[in-house]
């Protein structure tokens, strides 16, 4: 791992360990590659009382390049049905691709992906789902999603 | 509970109590690599970071990594008063950090005084059986008064917890720490150095070293690398630029590409230090950059993308009209204070990154 990478994770766990945004949880950090937290939307939305589970993966460039960020889909968490969220927990959101800047963080993502599913209007799936989903590369990164700009 | 990782106390140093002391502190740390400046450089927008940090973002993308504004490499210009504040800062923190600490040890001290009264005129009110009688409670602190004595220079008396000798001056928070000697060294080390640190504020210690130290170059004497243009450069180019700047020419040409590129990267920004290292230590970072680089890149192995892409071309094709079709998208805004301003050029295709 690199060491400004460690640097900003450890300063970014101290953070979260002290105080974490209304409605997000530290589920597992014991190391600086691998990160999960649970994610809550707050006030009325199409999710109340669903609990979902973001996985952050870094690598060594962090946060020069972006974390790899999936919702987690297995036993215990599904992924929340969205038009930008594939059931495989791979996300269509243009500030993990082309649109990450290194001053955001894992909270700065962990609030964004609140508010994408506070302001959802109808639970559905990307229309390309089941395609993407069969064919996917396993790490989100390493597939360039096109990104409509219209904004919710 | 969450574990932390063991090293986390000793990769970040106390933060301030006080609020407003705690976000200058944060202003002067690079919001890339949240350590303190390393040679504090902008763009034309004005935003401020470490030289590396900045040489890296924009080497991924010609932008302000806060506003987006576009920025590039060439002009990129040293923050030298930010620099000067900053070493300034470091010298003035530590006297701050341990002036808070007294002033809240002082604070907590006050309270358990007014809590002792307290708890002496309620024992002595209460008829009813307590568990630390009036009686005992002021024969303690009468004993404690008697057998206050003085041992070198500090005024030593009995805690009325733990019945040792303790320092006078710091018994309450002797208490406080739970009655631990481990604890009341600490407390006696700290304001030791308060007592040093405003010595050395106000005293001929705290000018900073006009010299360069051992690792460091002399200011002004080195000259920056223009960046090569790799995309066109052969196998037997790389090998000589390496050569001339004395690197290891081993490995493939991608791994040779980015070590001379990062280390373009390293040294420019080692030029912007106003105390320049030294080439060989320049040379240990890159060596240590390449190390983790290729260890980071163990531990996740990459989808053959490539292949990917090859055999599943048909699909993906459809899936860009697809995708191109699709109407009802949003993308996540940023929750950066400064919004982006214009629209997100989209890549044409939706394909694989190699
Ligand atoms: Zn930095
Ligand atoms: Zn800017
Ligand atoms: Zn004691």
């Amino acid at each position: 791992m690199g060491s400004i990478a460690t640097r900003r994770l450890a300063k970014e766990l101290r953070e979260l360990s002290l105080e974490c945004p209304t409605g997000i949880k530290i589920l597992s950090a014991n190391d600086f590659h691998t990160w999960r937290l649970s994610i809550e939307v707050m006030g009325d939305s199409l999710y109340q009382g669903q609990v979902f589970a973001l996985q952050f993966i870094f690598d060594a460039q962090y946060p020069i390049a972006s974390p790899e960020v999936t919702f987690v889909s297995d036993e215990h968490y599904k992924a929340p049905i969205h038009p930008h969220v594939y059931s495989n927990g791979h996300i269509c959101a243009s500030i993990l691709g082309t649109e990450w800047s290194p001053i955001l963080s894992v909270a700065a993502v962990c609030v964004t992906m609140q508010s994408m599913l506070a302001s959802c209007k109808k639970l559905e799936r990307p229309p390309d789902n089941d395609r993407y989903v069969r064919h996917a590369p396993k790490s989100p990164k390493n597939t360039r999603f096109v990104y409509d700009d219209d904004t919710v | 509970m969450v574990d932390l990782p063991r090293n986390i106390q000793d990769t970040d140093p106390e933060d301030f109590a006080n609020e407003l002391l705690r976000k200058v502190d944060n202003s002067l740390k690079c919001p890339i690599c949240k350590a303190y400046f390393d040679a504090a450089m902008y763009s034309d927008c004005g935003h401020t970071f470490c030289a590396v940090c900045l040489r890296e973002s924009l080497s991924v993308k010609q932008e302000c990594p806060i506003c987006r504004k576009p920025a590039k490499e060439l002009s990129m210009k040293k923050n030298i008063m930010l620099e000067d504040t900053l070493i300034l800062w470091q010298q003035a923190r530590d006297t701050l950090l341990t002036l808070e600490r007294l002033e809240a040890a002082k604070a907590s001290k006050k309270r358990k005084r007014s809590a002792s009264i307290q708890s002496i005129e309620s024992d002595s009110n209460e008829a009813g059986p307590s568990s630390r009688p009036a009686s005992t409670t002021v024969k303690k602190m009468k004993k404690r008064a008697e057998s206050t004595q003085k041992t070198g220079d500090s005024t030593m008396t009995e805690c009325p917890m733990c019945q040792n000798l303790v320092v006078e001056a710091i018994i309450n928070q002797h208490i406080d720490g739970g009655c631990n000697p481990e604890n009341d060294k600490k407390i006696t080390r700290d304001s030791q150095r308060a007592k040093d640190q405003w010595s050395s504020v106000f005293g001929k210690s705290a000018k900073r070293k006009a010299t360069p130290v051992k690792g460091e170059t002399e200011p002004g004497t080195l000259e920056k690398l223009p960046r090569g243009s790799y995309d066109i450069l052969k196998d037997k180019d790389l090998r000589r630029m390496l050569k001339e700047e004395g690197l290891p020419t081993d490995g493939e040409t991608e791994a040779m590409k980015s070590r001379h590129k990062q280390w373009v990267i390293f040294w420019n920004s080692n030029v912007d230090r106003k105390f320049p290292k030294s080439r060989e230590t320049v040379k240990e970072e890159l060596k240590k950059w390449e190390r983790e680089m290729a260890s980071s890149r163990r531990k996740r192995p990459q989808v053959n993308a490539v292949e990917h892409l090859k055999h599943h071309k048909t699909d993906f094709d459809k899936l860009v009209q697809n995708v191109r079709s699709r109407k009802p998208k949003s993308s996540a805004a940023a929750p950066s204070p400064n919004e982006v301003a214009e629209p997100v050029a989209p890549p044409d295709v939706m394909s694989i990154d190699d």
